[in-house]
């Protein structure tokens, strides 16, 4: 039997509802902004008139408007994202010694990348979707979502090695207790 | 060449042969999965603020209110600019007719719309409990798709009969052969033949067929198109764009709306287009198919 809005809506909430919003709390790492992204996500879903919307399609619309949201976020904070990781980086190389510790420090690496970047990341290594599934999901060609994969993994690769060698550099002044600038 | 991780949806394989092992690195996407796994069970340990479900309803049911009467205006300036744009292009060949309607729809609706508008704003209303969607748009979730009729191997669905309903679908049938196995694109006219205003909405994108004799031979997938609100007077028309492949399907390419990859080419020949289109009303009436007639095409 189909489903009117509100029930699809019902249903999506009690059985994904957790899961939208451990999706929103991994790329922004905050876990109000995670439900206000989520409770404005479904809004925005349940708002729009469609066809079809059934569960799995209206789930995958949601987690497409919390990372549009993310991404606009991202736009406004352009000029902070632009230098964070020359703040980060530093601060956490110096913190972390745990791994709970380079949990963290990952995490900031990830949610350093772009939105785009860090939805196929968490989709694919969190939710283990495949690359296709990523791909429906975000409503992406499948070749862009390898390619989000790629350049995000390549980013992160690159962040480590950068707070390797500023690690390296920074050890005989550090010693000497002075602050980097 | 470095092999692409991303090709396999194996999580245990490592993520990037690119990536040094290093201790503040995932050295497989194993490691990768679990530091987001374990900073997801961190924040479920720290307290999550559960969806609020009463809102997003009332939130949704409102915001679809507002779309419906911001709809209005905008609609109607939107097909009169469709029906316009058509009759500069020369598309088409409805002749006095068209000129007629389409100089209707261009100045009247806004007018309507305005005065609409104006008396919505004027009301101000701000309900405390959203009305329930059918008093809205009717059963929308309730539509079946244009893409679950025309199934490949079928009989094509019947057109749309004027008297049924006020709203009839025509395709403008391409002027010249479509090359085989190539994608085309149609405009789908939509017109009120009733005698009073329709407003409501319709798919943005009509379903186009391809049919050989009656019989289905492609077909578009399961289209994830969003809804276009419509305001058409009397006469009134407004024109869409659809896409059709010239290739062939049969029953075994259905894969749950959607079609086999790789179809053959469409043998060239004489063959036939037909729309099909969805609309909801927006005074609670039942949503409705609206399917064109079939225009004959030439697959060459």
């Amino acid at each position: 039997m189909a489903r009117t809005w509100d029930d699809v809506a019902t249903r999506l909430v009690a059985e994904r509802g957790d899961a939208l919003t451990r999706y929103a709390y991994l790329l922004t790492g905050n876990v109000d902004d995670a439900a206000d992204l989520v409770q404005d996500a479904l809004v925005r879903t349940f708002g729009t008139p469609r066809f079809h919307l059934e569960l799995p399609r209206a789930e995958a619309y949601v987690r497409r408007a919390i990372l549009n949201a993310v991404i606009d976020r991202s736009r406004r904070d352009g000029t902070w994202r632009r230098v964070r990781h020359l703040a980060v980086a530093p601060a956490s190389t110096e913190a972390e010694s745990t791994g709970t510790d380079e949990r963290l420090d990952l995490m900031r690496r990830i949610r350093a990348l772009a939105p785009r970047q860090a939805a196929c990341i968490v989709l694919r290594y969190y939710e283990d979707l495949t690359v296709d599934q990523v791909a429906a999901t975000l409503g992406l060609s499948s070749g862009a979502v390898k390619r989000y994969l790629s350049d995000a993994l390549r980013a992160l690769s690159s962040s480590i090695r950068a707070s390797d060698a500023a690690l390296l550099r920074q050890a005989p002044t550090r010693t000497e207790g002075d602050h980097v600038a | 060449m470095s092999p692409d991780p991303t090709d396999s949806p194996d999580p245990a394989e490592p993520i990037d042969p690119r990536v040094p092992p290093d201790a503040a690195v995932p050295s497989d996407a194993r490691s990768l999965a679990e530091a987001l796994a374990d900073e997801a069970d961190a924040a479920d340990a720290a307290g999550r603020r559960p969806v609020d479900l009463e809102a997003v309803l009332r939130g949704s049911r409102a915001l679809r209110r507002r779309r419906r009467r911001a709809v209005v205006g905008v609609t109607a300036s939107v097909a009169g600019l469709l029906v316009v744009g058509a009759l500069a292009l020369g598309v088409g060949s409805l002749g006095e007719r068209t000129a007629t309607t389409a100089g209707s729809t261009a100045a009247d609706g806004p007018a309507e719309s305005e005065a609409e508008l104006g008396d919505d704003a004027a009301s101000g209303q701000q309900e405390a409990v959203a009305p329930q969607d059918g008093a809205q748009f009717g059963d929308d979730a309730l539509v079946v798709g244009p893409d679950a009729v025309n199934r490949c191997g079928e009989r094509i669905a019947s057109a749309t009969d004027a008297a049924d309903g006020p709203l009839t679908a025509a395709i403008v049938a391409p002027t010249g052969p479509v090359a085989s196995g190539s994608d085309a694109v149609v405009r789908v006219r939509i017109v009120n033949e009733g005698p009073t205003v329709v407003e409501g909405s319709l798919r943005s994108a009509p379903s186009v067929t391809v049919s050989d004799d009656g019989t289905t031979v492609w077909h578009p997938a399961a289209l994830d198109a969003g809804l276009v609100p419509v305001r058409l007077a009397p006469g009134g028309q407004l024109e869409l764009e659809g896409a059709f492949t010239a290739e062939a399907c049969t029953a075994a390419d259905e894969q749950d709306g959607a079609l086999a990859a790789d179809l053959p080419a469409l043998s060239p020949g004489a063959y036939e287009l037909s729309a099909a289109i969805g609309f909801v009303g927006a005074t609670g009436s039942s949503p409705v198919l609206i399917v064109s007639p079939t225009v004959p095409v030439t697959i060459g």
